[in-house]
């Protein structure tokens, strides 16, 4: 009985992403991992897709196969809930889509409760040719900025595939985040990273590294970070994209608002090309917000603050 | 390239030797700006993995195009199970590229029809052996310490309550001792004696470790 009102309360606090978590409910059919803390909790499969998972001292190893031509409609639900205050949740993940496949991932990491709580995950996506994959990851740490979240991602994606990635952290307070993700693109894949996160106050502290390696011919991508820092939080965004195959291009954009005496932002956009044929490019704004969208509200009859925080509830 | 290690097998340390303090150098740290160390080039995991490879003998290009491929297995499910499919294999503009860039910041050369690496990296038996060593000049230094201990915190208690002093000194230490032996010619008379190497971590692999650890 304890345990369904943990996973519920978990699985609540994905509706402040506005996701329908009918899709998310364990009478729900698709395929799903889901932890509560080190505990494997269910473990689902449809066909097509082999998951495994085995629990260790401090967390648990995952393999999830997609197999070969697999199209999946609903999303495979990872669920890496913490109902505890404290406590160390260790996370190996191992994802390989095959050949010509098409999945959505929905990895949600839930931890309503956190004091001093530790989240550290080191995973790998491997995407084969011919597919389509999109990784949503969203996170919720409670209100208490008691959480230290440090998840380490490799992902591959072959020839001709199409790769998303959604980082949303702008529910609740986050504590301390370190995130890393690096993707190695294929000839003729697509890549397409979306990170979002907002510090709210002088205890959160946000750093994400987000790197494409784009490592074959007309291999393409856009990495865009969006971030906003107020009553004094941190977030820094660092953005690589590498052209070291012909005909690759890529673009880094980075958005950064910052609002309130002592929040700071920073944005290190780091784009090379080692081969003569590449295009790529960077963009960053950090700093307040702009004038005429806050002009604009204020018109309508907002006052400045109201007017900020409604201009960053949007970009976010 | 094999994904098969707990988190990198390898590390790469220090920097490559730069000339006299210039302009350019960024005074807090006392570093160039313009340079990280490690360099940036061991940013990318086939460079990296390129430098691992050929630190276990020199190798031809078609050889290093060989060895860099790769295909990824799962960590539980067992090979009666699932047998792994996919493998990532890069071209040869690209890894050009990459061997290109690893010549200009010195870590590789040509030899003939081989590539070779440019520094050292100390595999797990060499660093047991170094150990030893290393373990002995801590000692001498612990034995210092601790009969200077008090006396250096007696002396500095009126200074600021958070003041690391020993640690200071420790860095303070480290700084005289290259340039003492600078001066007794026991290395090169060189600014900025910190040399790139490479360490390997571990060599358990991902999965054995896996299996072996979490059965």
């Amino acid at each position: 009985m304890r345990e369904k009102s943990d996973s519920s309360q978990i699985l609540n606090s994905l509706e402040k992403y506005n996701l329908d978590i009918s899709d998310y409910l364990p009478s729900h059919s698709g395929p799903k991992l889901v932890l509560n803390f080190n505990k494997i909790t269910t473990v689902s499969e449809v066909e097509g897709i082999i998951l495994k998972g085995r629990e260790i001292e401090n967390g648990i190893i995952a393999d999830i196969v997609i197999k070969e031509g697999t199209v999946l409609e609903d999303p495979i639900h990872l669920c890496f809930g913490v109902n505890k205050e404290t406590g160390l949740q260790e996370i190996f993940p191992r994802i390989i889509a095959e050949d010509n496949s098409s999945v959505t991932l929905q990895a949600h990491c839930s931890f309503p409760n956190a004091k001093n709580l530790t989240h550290k995950m080191f995973g790998h996506i491997y995407v084969g040719k011919n597919c389509k994959f999109v990784y949503n990851e969203t996170h919720y740490h409670g209100e208490q900025n008691g959480a230290t979240v440090a998840p380490v991602s490799y992902v591959y994606v072959g020839e001709n595939s199409y790769f998303e990635n959604n980082f949303f952290l702008t529910q609740g307070t986050i504590g301390r985040m370190k995130i890393q993700i690096d993707i190695y693109a294929f000839k003729d894949s697509i890549i397409n990273s979306n990170v979002k996160a907002f510090g709210k106050n002088s205890l959160d502290s946000i750093r994400v590294r987000d790197a494409v390696f784009l490592e074959g011919e007309n291999a393409r991508s856009i990495i865009k970070m969006k971030a906003a820092a107020i009553g004094g939080g941190e977030v820094m965004m660092f953005g690589i994209t590498e052209g070291n195959a012909a005909n690759t291009t890529g673009h880094v954009d980075c958005t950064e608002i910052v609002k309130d005496r002592g929040s700071r932002c920073r944005a290190i956009p780091l784009i090379r090309a080692t081969d003569d044929s590449c295009h790529i490019t960077h963009e960053a704004s950090l700093g307040k917000v702009d004038s005429a969208q806050l002009n604009a509200l204020m018109a309508r009859g907002l006052d400045e603050d109201e007017a900020t925080d409604l201009i960053i509830k949007n970009m976010l | 390239m094999k994904e098969n290690t707990k988190y990198n097998m390898h590390r790469f340390i220090g920097k490559q030797i730069i000339d006299e303090i210039q302009p350019w150098f960024e005074f807090s740290s006392s570093l160039p700006w313009d340079e990280r160390s490690p360099p940036w080039v061991f940013d990318n995991k086939v460079r990296r993995q390129i430098l691992v490879i050929l630190s276990e003998s020199p190798l031809t290009f078609e050889e290093i195009i060989e060895r860099v491929l790769f295909k990824p297995a799962p960590l539980i499910i067992t090979k009666e199970e699932y047998e792994p499919k996919i493998i990532y294999e890069w071209d040869k503009r690209t890894i050009e590229n990459h061997l290109f860039n690893l010549e200009w910041y010195g870590l590789v050369k040509k030899n003939v029809d081989k590539y070779e690496i440019n520094f050292p990296i100390l595999n797990k038996e060499q660093l047991d052996d170094v150990e030893n060593y290393v373990i002995k000049f801590a000692e001498n230094w612990v034995k210092v310490i601790e009969e200077s201990k008090e006396e250096i915190l007696n002396k500095y208690q009126g200074l600021h309550k958070n003041t690391p002093i020993m640690d200071i000194i420790i860095e303070k230490i480290i700084e005289k001792l290259w340039e003492t032996l600078k001066k007794k010619g026991l290395v090169p008379n060189k600014p900025n004696l910190k040399h790139l190497w490479g360490e390997q971590l571990r060599k358990t692999k991902f999965n054995e470790w896996v299996s072996k650890n979490f059965k």
